[in-house]
């Protein structure tokens, strides 16, 4: 007779964080020292360019993320292989929405505490502040939760998680369209040197909804800041707000799968050892 | 039998008022409440003159008028494209208001209105206007025309009467003005005047002189009698596009508001019994480039609200938006997150104790794009006051990119709707010339405000109100004959009606540049009933008028 068990060390990693699958999934384990070293090293040499060679804050923040890049994909494919695709994938789009909302945080920063202007409030990683790879990202974190989903992060968390993400891209996706007919206009007018980076979106300050429903939608639209938040202050509420309903369906969904439940098909699932008995 | 006697005598005057002929309303009175010391009643007569027959059509229709506003380039440029004000009150005497329009490099335009919708075109041996106001100014009766220029001051043409004009001179009245407002400001029963300087034009006019020159800012000047004035300097910097004099904390005492360009916080004076004017800052937010000012009360509660204008695109499409984003770039530059002036305009309601809630955004008038004059009046005749905005821009440094260097935008006209929002209106005015000034004025004396759009580069226009909603109006002209304020400019009229309180204030000017008439409009909504209306004079004291007839032009002369 077979019976399917759990291999050793993930069981061993169950049963220390049993409850606590958010801190599983982004504890270094085994990938202490490797992420600790590139951790260590990104930050000598991206303070050295930033200082030593008068490299831009992007540039700066951007080596540190390369070198970061490898030890992460690592970490990330040993958790496939503790946890499964899906969890890992999960705990990936955990760690990287974070970052992009810490991001927005800086932005907010720059904007409230440093006083620069919304133009200049660019994050750290200011290049990465356009309209093509807000439009990308939010779409692959769209089809990453529709994923996940179908591998079981659902109920009430995973839903409403959905119906924002679904939002925010939307918006996204407007801004991007905008962005392409109002930089054709500048193109159309001489003025290539203008990008059209930056405009309202259907939600915020003169966003689509401020100029053209708030009379019919008054209620709606009378809420704080859905007509009159500007880009930062807007986009911060956006991805504040895709944590907000990420970090409770991660927790869920992983609880789901460090258990041993189903959270999708097999070769979902972290290899089984098998005993015979 | 007197209540025989009382029903026909009332029935004559009923039908001496319908046919235009002079008839004296029973004056009352009323004390009315607050702190103004000299509170008291007032006697009055009453002539009540009826409107002319109405025109009935879809909305607006426009008439271009024989007057351009020229620049001294083409396309102008800064600060030409600023552009000039317009005036209009019956100078003639003939019972119609006439249309004065400033110019900058050709002469003013003076429009003599014979009625019918016919002007006669006159220049005036004045130029380089920037603001026009009429305001009879030596107190003899008849409006005078007062101007303020590009690079210099204040000029008075004083009306002899017969359609001619001579420069009165104003002593003591020196400093370089581009706008101003008149008005009794310390409540000595004479008209004052203030005004301020817009020092980007007079940096970029006269240079070094202007640099090594102490003249400018704001400036009021306390009105001495026999054409002197002593100047007091409320500011040494100013960018002053709107000067308004308001009662902003509603102590019955006229405040000193000035709107300024260029991120320069708009400068707010108020009128105290103790010190005079002292400065204040009443608004948590302004708009950052004011570029009008005007006061009408939008939800009537018998306070009026503010509105200042500035830049923002009024539409989101894109090929608005392509046209605006260069620009908008450069004003990023210099947008800091703690500045309490916004890029757009603003609705300030009062909430009683003299300070102010910003209400432009759900107001749903904030974005009018490049908006220049913003006024208010009541132009469907419905019982509030609606709002019309003229937009455009021309400059050739800006919008080099753009044919003509010009953003073209149609002029917003928004009908109130009765709950503190606008809607826009499809009423024939959005007109897409490069509008500047512009004033809301009664011109055919049909009961219906038209509207006068004094266009940069382009012919002016003069919208004739053909809208025939089922409302009515009645309009008042307040008089002080043998007092050094005429026209009772202060004065404030407060029209109690079946549903409501509507109140109107005799100005000099509003808007951007422009005059106001002295002739105070009132819509009456359909089905209202018109109670009383309450005068205050300027020195505070009331006269009231029981049951003002609809449809009628009041013309209260204050004994």
């Amino acid at each position: 007779m077979t019976l399917l068990s759990r291999s050793p060390s993930e069981e061993g990693a169950s049963g220390r964080t049993r409850g606590q699958p958010l801190l599983e999934i982004l504890a270094p384990a085994g990938h202490v020292w490797p992420l600790t070293a590139a951790m260590a090293i990104g930050l000598v040499a991206a303070a050295s360019v930033r200082i030593g060679w008068g490299w831009q804050l992007w540039q700066a923040v951007a080596l540190f993320l390369v070198v970061m890049a490898i030890p992460v994909a690592a970490k990330w494919r040993s958790d496939a292989l503790r946890f499964g695709r899906a969890a890992a994938i999960a705990g990936a789009l955990l760690t990287v929405q974070g970052l992009h909302t810490v991001e927005h945080g800086a932005q907010m920063y720059q904007r409230y505490v440093l006083g620069f202007s919304l133009r200049a409030s660019n994050g750290l990683l200011s290049p990465a502040n356009s309209e093509w790879v807000h439009f990308g990202w939010n779409w692959l974190v769209l089809a990453v939760v529709v994923y996940l989903m179908t591998r079981g992060m659902r109920g009430f968390w995973g839903w409403a998680l959905f119906v924002w993400a679904l939002a925010h891209t939307l918006e996204h996706t407007y801004l991007f369209v905008r962005f392409l007919q109002v930089g054709s206009g500048l193109d159309g007018l001489g003025v290539g040197q203008v990008t059209a980076q930056g405009l309202a979106g259907i939600v915020g300050e003169g966003g689509w909804l401020d100029l053209n429903a708030g009379p019919r939608l008054r209620f709606f639209c009378g809420l704080p800041g859905v007509t009159t938040a500007n880009r930062v202050d807007a986009h911060f509420v956006w991805n504040t707000g895709e944590m907000f309903f990420l970090i409770p369906s991660v927790h869920l969904f992983l609880r789901k799968a460090m258990h041993g439940r189903s959270v999708g098909s097999e070769t979902d699932t972290a290899p089984r050892a098998t005993t015979a008995l | 039998m007197p209540k025989k006697r009382l029903a026909l005598a009332l029935a004559l005057a009923t039908i001496i008022g319908w046919f235009g002929l002079a008839a004296t309303a029973r004056i009352g009175s009323q004390g009315r409440a607050g702190p103004t010391p000299t509170a008291g009643i007032s006697d009055a007569t009453v002539e009540m003159h009826p409107f002319s027959e109405r025109t009935c059509g879809d909305g607006f229709a426009a008439h271009p008028l024989e007057h351009v506003t020229q620049a001294s380039d083409a396309p102008a440029r800064l600060f030409d494209s600023n552009g000039s004000g317009v005036a209009a009150e019956d100078l003639d005497d003939n019972g119609f208001a006439d249309i004065v329009l400033g110019n900058l490099e050709g002469p003013n335009t003076i429009l003599w209105n014979e009625g019918g919708w016919q002007f006669t075109p006159e220049t005036m041996q004045d130029r380089s206007t920037r603001a026009v106001n009429l305001v009879d100014v030596d107190a003899d009766g008849r409006l005078d025309i007062v101007t303020t220029h590009r690079g210099s001051g204040v000029a008075v043409f004083r009306n002899a009467g017969d359609r001619t004009f001579e420069q009165l001179p104003l002593r003591g009245v020196n400093a370089p003005a581009y706008s101003m407002s008149w008005g009794d400001i310390d409540g000595d029963g004479d008209l004052d005047l203030a005004t301020g300087s817009y020092d980007a034009e007079l940096d970029q006019r006269l240079r070094s002189s202007f640099l090594f020159n102490d003249g400018a800012g704001v400036f009021v000047y306390d009105n001495l009698g026999g054409g002197s004035f002593e100047a007091l300097r409320l500011a040494e910097d100013s960018q002053a596009l709107a000067t308004a004099l308001i009662d902003l904390d509603l102590d019955g005492r006229l405040d000193l508001l000035v709107g300024n360009d260029f991120e320069m916080p708009d400068m707010t004076w108020l009128h105290t019994s103790r010190s005079g004017l002292v400065e204040a800052h009443p608004f948590e937010f302004t708009s950052a480039h004011t570029m009008s000012l005007d006061a009408g009360d939008i939800d009537n509660d018998g306070v009026e609200e503010i509105f200042g204008t500035d830049m923002r695109p009024a539409s989101s499409d894109t090929d608005v938006m392509a046209e605006w984003l260069p620009l908008m770039e450069t004003m990023d530059d210099t947008d800091d997150p703690f500045d309490p002036q916004r890029i757009r305009n603003v609705l300030q309601a009062n909430r009683g104790d003299g300070t102010f809630d910003e209400v432009g955004e759900r107001a749903g008038i904030d974005a009018a794009g490049w908006a220049w004059s913003g006024r208010f009046g009541d132009l469907d005749n419905d019982g509030d006051n609606d709002l019309y905005v003229v937009n455009g821009m021309i400059a050739a440094e800006t919008f080099w990119y753009l044919d003509g260097a010009e953003i073209r935008e149609p002029n917003m006209a928004y009908s109130n709707r009765g709950d503190g929002t606008f809607a826009l209106a499809d009423w024939g005015l959005g007109g897409l010339e490069s509008g500047r000034g512009s004033t809301l004025v009664d011109l055919d004396n049909d009961g219906r405000l038209d509207v006068v759009v004094n266009n940069l580069a382009a012919p002016s226009v003069a919208y004739e109100n053909r809208l025939c909603g089922a409302g009515d109006a009645v309009s008042f002209s307040l008089s002080q004959p043998g007092t050094a304020n005429t026209s009772a400019i202060g004065a404030e009229v407060r029209l109690q009606t079946a549903s409501g309180l509507q109140v109107r204030t005799v100005r000099s000017g509003a808007g951007y540049l422009s005059g106001s008439p002295m002739t105070l409009h009132f819509g009456i909504a359909a089905g209202d009933e018109l109670l009383s209306a309450l005068v205050r004079w300027p020195d505070g004291k009331t006269t009231v008028i029981e049951g003002p007839l609809p449809g009628h032009r009041h013309l209260v002369i204050r004994s």
